[in-house]
């Protein structure tokens, strides 16, 4: 006796094989890792209060510094050697951002434009103002010139591509950043894990706003002024983040007493890179899903 | 789903090309403007008169303005300064007719010797200001007046002194700044100067 497959039951779906790097993944993995991480050297050296040697402070400090290069290289360089279409010219884009970032922008805005020894004394809105149309403006664009004209059209394959593109030059500008600090500030570990959280959010958050821009002007039908738009936003949220998180960071002045308080300067980071991230993959799921209803409409017709 | 870019490799198109081109111009102006308001936020001064003595001067607007002292008439003080706090100050002594501005300085020279550490004066030249004959004088002192608590090293201060006499009165305006950032402080004190009437 033999039983053959009831006619009823719909035979297995073969599934489509996704040929590329899932860049949200690697992000989310990412950014997670980076948040719990400097939380913890945070509230270790900050409220625990541990004395290390110097030379494991200094290691520590370091490491730090390397930690979104790092985790970059496990969860998202590693991860594209593993799948069947990998994405070319990411070291690239990293390393010239990275360049690009210690030739011109660090010492354009730190040494040229010194926003902070001018801005330090006014209202808050001329000082988001201020950042966003030196630092914030300076990073943003050298970041997007990158992606643009080194990464370039040819690389850009699916929308996800320019998430990808536009978060190497990220971890390269950030790096920079980070390594700059920690060469040029004796700081303890704790203070060096809310700069490179700080340093995290405002390249992500920003990157990602301007990864969408470049991925609707590629893929999508829209207006022209798409782009420089996500290119004004993304400069604007380093204008509010530079000024804000050094409210947080810095004691204020008052009759009471002078009391830092740094735990908001991490949830304040914390906040910017989770909303960007939240908000970005919002707007791409909604572009993919009319992409695909319009689509399938059109393919019924 | 996977959406593939429809023109890989391929020209662009115009929409991508004038895109580039508005987001270029766009990082381009929004620089420019930040220059712009640099511009306006470090140019920025106050206006500051003392018929009393007879002087009329514009002073950074952000500096802290001092005129409650015997050693000066009017001090402006760069607050935001982190150590020595860059300072322009005008003092005035009489002196008697023969009283000349190298006199003067050499007075000063002796005053300072006893207060200010490690004092020492650069150079003695003379010059005019607006064809008014002055005494300009470079010097520099360990400044030590940071409050003890903080346990920090004492700043080497680099100052210029212009000495002019009018009225019967010696008019000192003094630059200070710390001496690593003396070059790069002097245009605001350029600036004060040439606004300067006495």
């Amino acid at each position: 006796m033999s039983f053959s497959t009831p006619p009823l039951i719909a035979p297995p779906k073969e599934e489509a094989i996704y040929p590329y790097r899932r860049v949200w993944r690697s992000l989310i993995q990412e950014t997670i890792l980076i948040v719990v991480i400097c939380g913890v050297v945070f509230v270790v050296f900050q409220y625990i209060g541990i004395d290390l040697p110097a030379l494991v402070e200094r290691g520590l400090i370091l490491l730090l510094a390397f930690l979104p290069l790092i985790l970059w290289f496990l969860f998202s360089r590693f991860a594209e050697t593993r799948v069947p279409e990998p994405r070319s010219g990411l070291n690239t884009t990293l390393m010239l951002s990275a360049l690009s970032a210690a030739a011109i922008g660090v010492p354009l805005v730190n040494t040229v434009v010194q926003p902070a020894e001018w801005l330090s004394l006014e209202a808050a809105p001329v000082r988001i103002l201020g950042y966003t149309l030196t630092a914030g403006i300076v990073q943003e664009f050298i970041k997007f010139l990158v992606v643009r004209y080194v990464s370039g059209p040819r690389a850009l394959r699916i929308r996800d591509d320019s998430i990808a593109y536009c978060i190497a030059a990220a971890v390269g500008y950030m790096t920079v950043l980070n390594l700059i600090y920690v060469v040029n500030h004796a700081a303890t570990p704790d203070m060096v894990a809310l700069r490179v959280l700080h340093h995290m959010s405002i390249n992500v958050a920003g990157s990602l706003i301007m990864s969408y821009g470049i991925a609707q002007t590629w893929f999508g039908r829209v207006n022209p002024l798409l782009m420089p738009l996500t290119l004004l936003v993304a400069a604007l949220i380093n204008g509010l983040a530079i000024p804000l998180r050094s409210g947080f960071a810095n004691a204020s002045l008052g009759l009471t007493s002078a009391i830092a308080s740094p735990i908001f300067s991490l949830a304040f980071s914390t906040g910017i890179v989770t909303v960007a991230i939240g908000l970005v993959l919002f707007f791409y799921n909604v572009v993919e899903e009319q992409e695909r209803i319009s689509r399938e409409s059109g393919s019924r017709l | 789903m996977i959406l593939n870019n429809p023109s890989p490799g391929r020209p662009l198109t115009l929409t991508q090309r004038w895109s580039t081109l508005f987001t270029v111009l766009l990082a381009i102006g929004m620089f420019g403007l930040g220059l712009v308001l640099r511009a306006q936020i470090t140019g920025a001064v106050a206006e500051y008169e003392d018929t009393r003595i007879g002087i009329r001067l514009t002073y950074p607007e952000k500096w802290l303005q001092d005129t409650n002292s015997g050693d000066y008439v009017f001090r402006v003080r760069d607050m935001t300064r982190a150590g020595f706090k860059t300072t322009i100050q005008i003092s005035v002594q009489p002196v008697s007719s023969l009283t000349t501005e190298r006199n003067v300085a050499d007075q000063l020279a002796r005053s300072r010797v006893l207060t200010l550490q490690d004092y020492r004066v650069l150079s003695i030249s003379q010059s005019t200001l607006r064809d008014i004959p002055i005494e300009i004088v470079r010097y520099t002192y360990n400044d030590q007046s940071t409050s003890p608590f903080l346990q920090s090293f004492s700043t080497v201060v680099e100052g210029q002194d212009i000495l002019t006499i009018q009225r019967g009165q010696a008019i000192i305006i003094s630059f200070r700044a710390a001496a690593d950032s003396f070059e790069d402080e002097y245009p605001v004190f350029d600036a004060f100067l040439s606004d300067l009437e006495f």
